[in-house]
């Protein structure tokens, strides 16, 4: 039997009274807030919605969330450009039958497309699956060792979304509007819990290969809020994060030196002005020359053995996903609350070998299925998959038919928001199961369709935080994650 | 005393009082603002809907119970009078409305709100209620919907202290507090805020000595005007407007393409720099394009509502992306002018404030009405070419022409070879020009091959040269695509054997150089021996399509003829982009070797090199910038505009035309239905919100506070003001003189309020620790801007250079790849624009400069009215380190260098040069301490200080001057990264 939100939440608020708690959460990713701008949402009210009552909390203490929460960390694994769920996830073998038949004229009446015209052609899928794992899931053989970790899968072959474009697909998914402004995913998650290492980022991006994802920055972006809760974009090739490094000649030494000089002439301003910016001022420069250190370390793989290097192909001073799923284990160790990844070229129309089901997509495979299969089994081994949650997936699906553009002879799949494939795993996501049917080509949900705001209600319940209430005013409105209306629901199903 | 005063009881405007002889206004205040000074509701006393009610009905019920009528539960509305009466409300007697009894329920599925909504009201909150109805459930339009009331300003004991009206309301209000207003700032302290505030930039040192020898009010105006007629008061006034405007020299979306839309960023520089009106200039910007006899500087005004985004990704549908720019538009509109949310109701009536759905839709169709419809190339587009260009073109023109004459003829190098016959595959109609060119007319297929017969002198003849030129008969473009590109796929060239029986002979290129490739489409690709997707184009060249391109192409074996004959060049156009075809071209042959490797190092043509530049100059300040402009469309062409189902343009409702919110005054009489209509409405009179929306938004940048705080929401969940009657004066005195910004603006600055100092105390800090009451001066870090340009002006960096197109400064991102358009490299720019203010900096939307957002402006993809400050550590990381601010050290340590020969007065120098203000002795001695500690550790290594002073070579001076300045710019990266620095 669960606890009623409201018990939890006032254990919470308990808890977080003794001092001690109060020292080890008190911080919130990197920074602070001009004293005067988060008047009316202290922490305890942003979890809440309680927007209008003053209070004199410090608006960097963490929180603890309202609701039992089993996921305390994130791995967002995005795959930009839509994977082809046919040879993935959703097996199809009634659409290997209709393999290079015209597709029924019923499925196209009234339907627009991003590129096929006319009537286009079924495609079977074009990879083998087989079933993994004890639950016997049903995976492709091109992701052979993610299937290793089917039992450990919440595969959900029913989302659908709005957007059938990359960037308003993306944005809706990860700010919850498809239009720009909206504050991402993380941002919500680091403005509702705060972060655990006060000597790194709550809230770290990272792009394979240096491509931007369609959305751009947007998908990391605080939108309307505050823009310490932005996420931090890191690299594994040059500086890991920007500015880190001092300049040229000087030494840490002198580093030192300079600040000490720098705090001691700042203290004097805040003797005359009293002015409390200014002893936040004198702190940033201090995590500053403590992220001088820490960053760095933690954005060295070069300190794994070789043996883990090998398990996830990755490969120090590189640019690849494989380095950036290390990371990500490395981070969220280090307690960052929210590790994104974006991985590019997942979009596979088949207009020629850069992007069809022959070359590219068997590329994009080998290139994520150690790394991620790595990730699972190393959280699993250090006891972080409890409660690490991870999210694999693209920004909506691929037509059951070949895209054929301009008589293409490549392979191919257009954009489709109709249906497509998701997998949760780690913090009490229902593991070994897959949720959610299609019909037998693979082109509608017909049973259990999750909605992109269904998941990111269910998303942020794992997380302990209640989508309907974390809010935060702007424009006149208590802005949330899954948007003004309240059908969004939390699919419970996907949680055990 | 202040406790009587605590809720400023009624009685405190009976006092007969004079304030330089103004009599108060005793009635109007009573009726304008009387729910403000009500007292907060303790036992016995009148209850405050404005404040107490409202807020709780908002907060806890009109989302089910207001206006949005589709999610209106049990027929039930609370946000009127009217509505709750009907049936919730019994007036009078809480005991018997249901309202009352539903929120004190125990019963958990008859008490409001329900829990999944929200937690029940308190005690404190049920008793308001209860004893609101007893008063008669009165309701009070929302404060901001009531037009401004003028009021004389108020009498109190702060009299001496006050300088203008500004001071009488403050003072009053503070009399209400246990605060008395502070002391007025130091003089050097107040002239570099003044400076900094009404410019962006630190004083000059004349003006610091000028006021620091003679701080009075005279010398103070005298500096204020000063500032406000310095050209550097509009580049950092429009800085601010570009975040409402969402200027960005991109794109938007997937793609991110480069836009040239600076000529407008140019135009509000311009108009702040001339003190536009606030009234022209939200005409100009809203309708400009509408005005009689419109200028093309009004034209080129609307391009601020073609800030919107553009996406250029393949499969979108442009209709989409069109309808979300217009909808950007009125929400962008609505927000900056009137301070309200519109976005609400695209989707659904908005639950707070008085706009429905349907309302939406009308207000739309005024924006709907305009020719841009997301096409790739942002048209529609106005050719811009300033009137100073156009004087230095004209100069340059007589300067050309006198070097002409000197010169004598031209010698070419290329020979042009004539036409004999041209074919087209898809019967392009080819015609051959006098100028010995060939045009393609008629029709345009999507791809087809030109085969040319040229006739080709005796000689030899090592290369070709392709001229590539715009055709006035069919768009004057480049290219025939929709755009004016095109992409040759492969070209080829081929001549008779000696032996007539024999086959043809093909001459093969060995090289190939153009005066412009676009990125991607390299000109060598055209002479592959393969044909794919690829070959030669040329977007994103200077001068666009309309410009003549040219290819140079080196045969790999040199043709020798003794005798005339037939070349054919056939052009292979394949691309799978439709109508990528040349429009025009010419053919000219040379015989000089590797003609195209001396192209590409400037060693082909014997041109004078003068006139080169010349010519260089005058082809650059000649190409106009096209910028995308608001265009109405004839009466004919007007779009029907529909309520869309959900906000879905896929979904249309009914059909509707164009009106104004009904909760709002209608039309100005006279005026047009159309978005000049629309400017004049926000400008009436009577409008109760952009005046004060206006003067809230310059006050807030001046004071670090909006009399309203939520600068973005004047609505009902907006904050409240903290002094309404100081902003409906404000308002009211703004609207009633022109709408003169600078006058309002001095206003502020000469106000008492304004030139407190910024100390505080625990004490104050206690009783307003957010400065509400402005008892003491705004003490505030400085934009991302400013931070960057303060730096660069101490240190002597910086450019005064104004206008142009947008500038590369050093940036640790030296590449932007984007989804679809392949991707850019910041490449810095040389000489002075490295140096240029930040206003200027290449603004990408998917990845700005790390400046900008490391220091808090919101993403540029929507109007954002008000940036949050943040303190990080990665903005300790950019001023520690950064390269630009490590060049700003390393000048202003070689200033302080130069300035002395003694350590302590050259930190003295540096400090004073930084802060504008005497060094303490205490500061001097700390970094002084700093520089001995510093200086030790560099003079045993050489090379660490020749980096750190930002010397190349050592050579030229001693090793311990560049360890002395190496420690020197230890000290300035200090001095750069003070508080104080960083704070106005």
């Amino acid at each position: 039997m669960k606890k009623s939100a409201s018990s939890n939440w006032a254990e919470s608020r308990a808890q977080l009274q003794t001092r001690r708690h109060f020292l080890q959460n008190c911080q919130l990713g990197l920074g602070a807030l001009a004293l005067s701008q988060l008047a009316g949402v202290s922490p305890a009210n942003r979890l809440t919605g309680q927007h209008n009552s003053k209070t004199d909390d410090n608006p960097r203490t963490s929180q603890m969330p309202m609701l039992a929460a089993r996921a305390k960390r994130v791995i967002y694994l995005h795959m930009e450009g839509s994977p082809p769920q046919h040879e993935l996830f959703d097996y199809k073998p009634e659409l290997a039958r209709l393999n290079q038949q015209e597709c029924p004229a019923e499925l196209l009446a009234g339907k627009t497309f991003a590129f096929i015209k006319g009537v286009p052609k079924l495609l079977g899928p074009q990879v083998k699956f087989s079933q993994q794992g004890k639950s016997g899931q049903w995976i492709s053989e091109m992701l052979p060792q993610i299937g290793q970790h089917a039992d450990d899968l919440c595969i959900i072959n029913s989302m659908f979304t709005e957007q059938f474009n990359h960037a308003p697909a993306q944005l809706l998914l990860h700010t919850g509007n498809p239009q720009f402004g909206g504050a991402s995913f993380g941002s919500w998650v680091t403005y509702g819990l705060g972060s655990e290492n006060e000597n790194l980022p709550g809230y770290v991006v990272m792009v394979s290969g240096g491509s931007m994802p369609s959305g751009g920055k947007s998908l990391w972006s605080n939108g309307f809020l505050p823009s310490i809760f932005q996420g931090v974009q890191c690299r594994s090739e040059g500086e890991p994060v920007l500015f880190v490094a001092n300049p040229p000649g000087m030494s840490r030494d002198i580093r030192r030196d300079s600040l000490d000089a720098l705090n001691e002439l700042n203290q004097r301003e805040l003797t005359q002005f009293h002015d409390p910016e200014t002893l936040t001022r004198i702190k940033q420069y201090e995590l500053a020359f403590r992220m001088q250190v820490s960053v760095p370390e933690v954005m060295d793989i070069s300190r794994e053995s070789s043996a883990t290097l090998a398990a996830y192909g990755a490969k120090p001073g590189a640019a690849s996903f494989a380095n950036n799923c290390l990371l990500a284990r490395r981070l969220v160790e280090q307690g960052v609350r929210f590790v994104q990844l974006f991985d590019w070229g997942w979009d596979i129309h088949g207009t020629g070998p850069h992007d069809d089901l022959a070359t590219q997509f068997p590329l994009k495979c080998r290139e994520t299925d150690g790394p991620i299969a790595a990730l699972l089994s190393d959280l699993k081994q250090r006891g972080m998959l409890d409660d690490t949650l991870l999210i694999w997936g693209g920004e909506f699906g691929r037509t059951p038919m070949n895209e054929a553009r301009n008589g293409s002879k490549y392979l191919g799949r257009d954009h489709h928001p109709n249906c497509f494939s998701m997998w949760l795993a780690g913090a009490g996501t229902n593991a070994g199961t897959t949720f959610g049917k299609t019909d037998e080509l693979g082109y509608q949900v017909v049973e259990n369709g999750v909605s992109v705001r269904d998941l990111q209600a269910t998303l942020m319940h794992t997380l302990g935080m209640d989508a309907h209430r974390l809010s935060f005013p702007f424009q006149g409105l208590n802005q949330r994650w899954i948007g003004p209306a309240n059908d969004p629901k939390v699919r419970h199903e996907l949680l055990s | 005393m202040t406790a009587q005063r605590l809720g400023l009881s009624s009685s405190a405007y009976f006092r007969t009082n004079t304030i330089r002889g103004r009599n108060i206004a005793l009635i109007s205040l009573l009726v304008g603002w009387s729910f403000w000074v009500a007292p907060f509701g303790s036992n016995g006393q009148e209850i405050n809907f404005a404040k107490q009610i409202r807020p709780l009905l908002t907060r806890n019920c009109i989302s089910c119970h207001g206006p949005d009528e589709s999610h209106r539960e049990a027929d039930l509305r609370l946000d009127s009078f009217e509505g709750a009466s009907a049936s919730a409300i019994v007036p009078g007697k809480p005991d018997e409305s249901e309202v009352y009894r539903r929120i004190t329920s125990d019963d958990a599925g008859v008490r409001m709100p329900p829990p999944e909504h929200g937690s029940a009201l308190t005690k404190d909150e049920q008793e308001l209620i209860r004893r609101w109805i007893a008063a008669g459930a009165e309701y009070t339009q929302h404060w901001s919907f009531i037009q401004p009331i003028s009021a004389t300003p108020p009498s109190s004991r702060f009299d001496d202290w006050t300088y203008n009206e500004i001071d009488c309301f403050i003072a009053q209000k503070l009399e209400s507090t246990q605060l008395s207003p502070s002391e007025m700032a130091e003089p050097h302290q107040l002239i570099r805020r003044l400076a900094l505030d009404l410019t962006g930039l630190p004083p000059t040192k004349t003006q610091v000595d000028r006021f620091a020898a003679s701080p009075t009010m005279q010398s103070y105006e005298t500096i204020v005007d000063e500032l406000l007629a310095s050209p550097t008061y509009g580049e950092h006034w429009a800085a601010m407007w570009l975040d409402l405007a969402r200027y960005a020299d991109s794109y938007g979306y997937a793609s991110d393409e480069e836009r040239t839309i600076w000529p407008w960023r140019d135009w509000a520089i311009a108009a702040f720099n001339q003190n536009m009106g606030y009234d022209q200039f939200t005409i100009e910007q809203l309708a400009g394009d509408l005005l009689p006899a419109a200028t093309p500087a009004q034209q080129l005004a609307t391009a601020f509502h073609r800030n919107t985004l553009n996406n250029t990704e393949g499969g979108t549908d442009d209709e989409e992306f069109r309808t979300i720019a217009v909808k950007d538009r009125i929400n962008t509109t609505i927000n900056v002018w009137m301070g309200l949310t519109m976005r609400c109701a695209e989707c659904h009536t908005h639950k707070y404030d008085p706009i429905s759905q349907t309302e939406y839709y009308q207000f739309l169709d005024f924006f709907n009405q305009t020719a841009d419809a997301d096409q790739n190339d942002d048209s529609p587009r106005l050719d811009v070419l300033s009137d100073e260009r156009k004087l230095l073109i004209a100069k340059l023109e007589l300067d050309i022409a006198a070097l002409k004459e000197k010169l004598g003829p031209p010698r070419s190098v290329w020979q042009i070879i004539l036409p004999q016959q041209a074919q087209s595959v898809e019967n392009a109609e080819l015609k051959i020009n006098e100028d010995q060119s060939v045009s393609a007319l008629g029709d345009v297929a999507d791809k087809d091959d030109f085969t040319l017969q040229f006739s080709l002198p005796a000689g030899v003849h090592r290369a070709l040269k392709l001229e590539v030129m715009p055709e006035e008969r069919t768009g004057n473009n480049v290219g025939r695509s929709d755009g004016g590109n095109f992409i040759i796929s492969q070209i080829l060239a081929t001549m008779p054997a000696a032996n007539a029986a024999e086959p043809t002979v093909k001459h093969l290129f060995s090289d190939a150089a153009a005066d412009f490739s676009q990125s991607g489409y390299d000109v060598k690709l055209m002479i592959r021996d393969t044909v794919d997707d690829l070959g030669w184009a040329v977007a994103g060249g200077p001068g666009a399509f309309s410009q003549p391109r040219f290819a140079v192409l080196s045969f790999t074996e040199p043709i020798q003829l003794d005798s005339p004959s037939t070349l054919t060049i056939t052009l292979i156009q394949q691309s799978p982009w439709p109508k990528h075809l040349v429009s025009r071209l010419r053919v000219a042959v040379t015989n000089i070797e590797q003609a195209a490797e001396r192209f590409r190092s400037n060693q082909l043509e014997p041109v004078d090199p003068e006139l080169a530049k010349l010519e260089a100059q005058k082809q650059e300040l000649s190409t106009p910038a096209k910028v995308p402009v608001l265009q109405e469309l004839p009466l004919e062409k007007h779009r029907q505009s529909h309520v869309m189902l959900r906000g879905s343009f896929r979904v249309p409702g009914e059909v509707v035309t164009a009106a104004v919110p009904i909760a709002f005054q209608p039309l100005p009489d006279l005026a047009p239905v159309n978005r000049l209509g629309v400017a004049k409405w926000l400008l009436a009179a009577e409008n109760p919100l952009t005046a004060r929306v206006t003067v809230n938004r310059f006050w807030s940048r001046i004071f670090g506070r909006g009399i309203v705080e939520t600068e973005e929401d004047f609505g009902s969940q907006g904050s409240f003001p903290s002094h309404p009657e100081l902003l409906d004066w404000l308002a009211i005195d703004f609207r009633e003189h022109g709408w003169n910004v600078k006058r309002l603006l001095k206003q502020l600055v000469m106000s008492a309020t304004y030139r407190q100092t910024g100390q505080t105390s625990d004490q104050r800090l206690e009783i307003d620790p957010q400065n509400v009451f402005f008892s003491r001066g705004p003490r505030i870090r400085l934009t991302a801007e400013v931070v960057r340009d303060q730096a660069l002006a101490v240190s002597g960096l910086l450019s005064p250079k104004m206008y142009g197109p947008p500038v590369f400064p050093p940036s640790p991102v030296k590449r932007i790849v984007n989804a679809f358009s392949g991707g850019m490299d910041w490449h810095v720019s040389p000489g002075e624009d490295r140096y240029r203010r930040a206003i200027y900096t290449f603004l990408k939307r998917s990845q700005p400069h790390p400046l900008f957002e490391t220091f808090d402006m919101a993403t540029r993809e929507v109007c954002s009215l008000r940036r949050f400050r943040t303190n990080t550590p990665l903005q300790s990381f950019m001023t520690l380190n950064d390269e630009t601010f490590v060049e700003c050290a390393q000048q202003l340590a070689a200033k302080m260098q130069q300035h002395a020969a003694e350590v302590d007065r050259q930190i003295e120098f540096g400090l004073t040069t930084a802060l504008q203000r005497p060094a303490d002795p205490q500061q001097t001695s700390t970094l002084q301490n700093l520089y001995s500690q510093t200086l030790g550790r560099f003079a045993n290594d050489a090379t660490a200080a020749s980096q750190m002073a930002g010397l190349d070579e050592i050579e030229s001076k001693a090793n311990n001057q560049v360890a002395e300045l190496a420690a020197l710019t230890v000290v300035a990266n200090v001095i750069l990264n003070l508080d104080a620095f960083f704070t106005k």
